[in-house]
């Protein structure tokens, strides 16, 4: 299955839940920002070569990380090189061997934006509860509709619990993650913060993200249609 | 289908203009082909190429009565016809797709502009007014 985080706005948390997520699941996140990577990333291939053919999807994948993670390229050129719309095929490939391919798709409304939205099999929905962070979403929520694509959850972020209002405006099951140091610093060393000896609370929050999507997933297996999966909400 | 065509040489490519019309009572799909010996240069919005064509032309859907003007390049010499129709159907009712393609069309390009890369030995020769070295 292939699940794309995004949300409006840059810096609310989309790389430290896509990392996560994968961890959770055991899957593999594509860092899908063309011009500004997130995730870190250490010299090797990167997805600039992989869209560029240079290198097939699978191999340009660390696998000995704690986190499989296809990395974003760097530069400049390599940006001016590639071909976004290349991004959905390599998506499908990698979803042919990972069961969840996790798209940390980059902010804003441009093609990089709404073309992992196209090729995902749900979203994750990730804002901050500040108003202007919270409108971007709801915008991102609408493409995502218009694009076609099932909202699997919201996750917000820097939140000690969820809000109804969230709730009514974006829909689908929201999981708040609150702020908490362990995150950070996991982040910051590339890692997921399950692979710290952290706080239990923060690693039960994605985990709850997880799940859902986990059910989301067995739901698209049988062909059942999800209560939460607010296709029409 | 009725098929006017005209051609323009510049600089090695030729410049082929059609105007497609369906003069019939019925909305019909066709197929435009290139006759030309060469690739066919589409039209292009954003960086990918409009919706309809290919390689070798373009495909669309008219309705009664309606027209449609196109135009593409080619890297090689004019002939006649330029280009011609290949053939014609009974057109279905087009739905909307969620394609990549016409997704990234439909969005800006993310990708840094050219002029990002302009090298700076071109730009001196090509700036007669840069009198100075530059550091």
């Amino acid at each position: 299955m292939i699940v794309t985080v995004c949300g409006g706005k840059g810096g609310v948390g989309k790389s430290t839940v896509s990392l996560n997520l994968a961890a959770a699941l055991d899957g593999v996140v594509v860092d899908a920002d063309l011009g500004m990577a997130d995730l870190p990333t250490d010299g090797g291939p990167t997805l600039h070569d992989v869209l560029a053919g240079r290198i097939d999807p699978l191999d340009a994948v660390r696998t000995d990380w704690a986190v499989g993670v296809l990395p974003a390229g760097r530069s400049l050129a390599g940006a001016r090189s590639v071909e976004p719309a290349e991004l959905n095929p390599v998506l499908e490939t990698l979803s042919e061997t990972y069961e969840y391919v996790i798209v940390d798709a980059p902010a804003g409304f441009d093609a990089d934006a709404a073309l992992p939205i196209v090729a995902a099999d749900c979203c994750v929905l990730v804002t901050t509860p500040e108003p202007a962070t919270l409108a971007d979403a709801v915008r991102t929520r609408s493409l995502a509709r218009e694009l076609g694509t099932d909202l699997g959850a919201v996750v917000l972020n820097r939140a000690a619990q969820t809000r109804d209002a969230v709730t009514k405006t974006l829909g689908g099951p929201q999981v708040a993650v609150p702020t908490h140091q362990d995150i950070h610093e996991a982040q910051q060393s590339g890692l997921p913060v399950s692979y710290t000896d952290a706080d239990p609370e923060p690693v039960q929050r994605f985990e709850s993200v997880a799940d859902r999507l986990r059910t989301v997933a067995r739901d698209r297996r049988t062909g059942t249609l999800t209560t939460g999966g607010a296709k029409n909400s | 289908m009725d098929c006017v065509t005209s051609t323009t040489e510049i600089g090695g490519a030729t410049l082929v203009s059609v105007i497609v019309e369906n003069p019939h009572d019925e909305p019909a799909r066709y197929r435009l082909t290139n006759e030309l010996d060469g690739p066919v240069w589409p039209p292009r919005r954003r960086g990918y190429p409009e919706r309809g064509w290919d390689e070798s032309g373009y495909e669309g859907v008219l309705g009664p009565g309606e027209r449609d003007a196109l135009g593409y390049a080619v890297p090689a010499s004019p002939v006649d016809p330029p280009a011609r129709i290949a053939w014609t159907e009974p057109a279905e009712v087009p739905e909307p797709s969620r394609d990549t393609r016409s997704t990234a069309r439909s969005f800006r390009d993310p990708r840094p502009p050219r002029s990002v890369f302009t090298s700076p030995r071109w730009e001196r020769d090509s700036n007669p007014l840069e009198t100075g070295d530059r550091p």
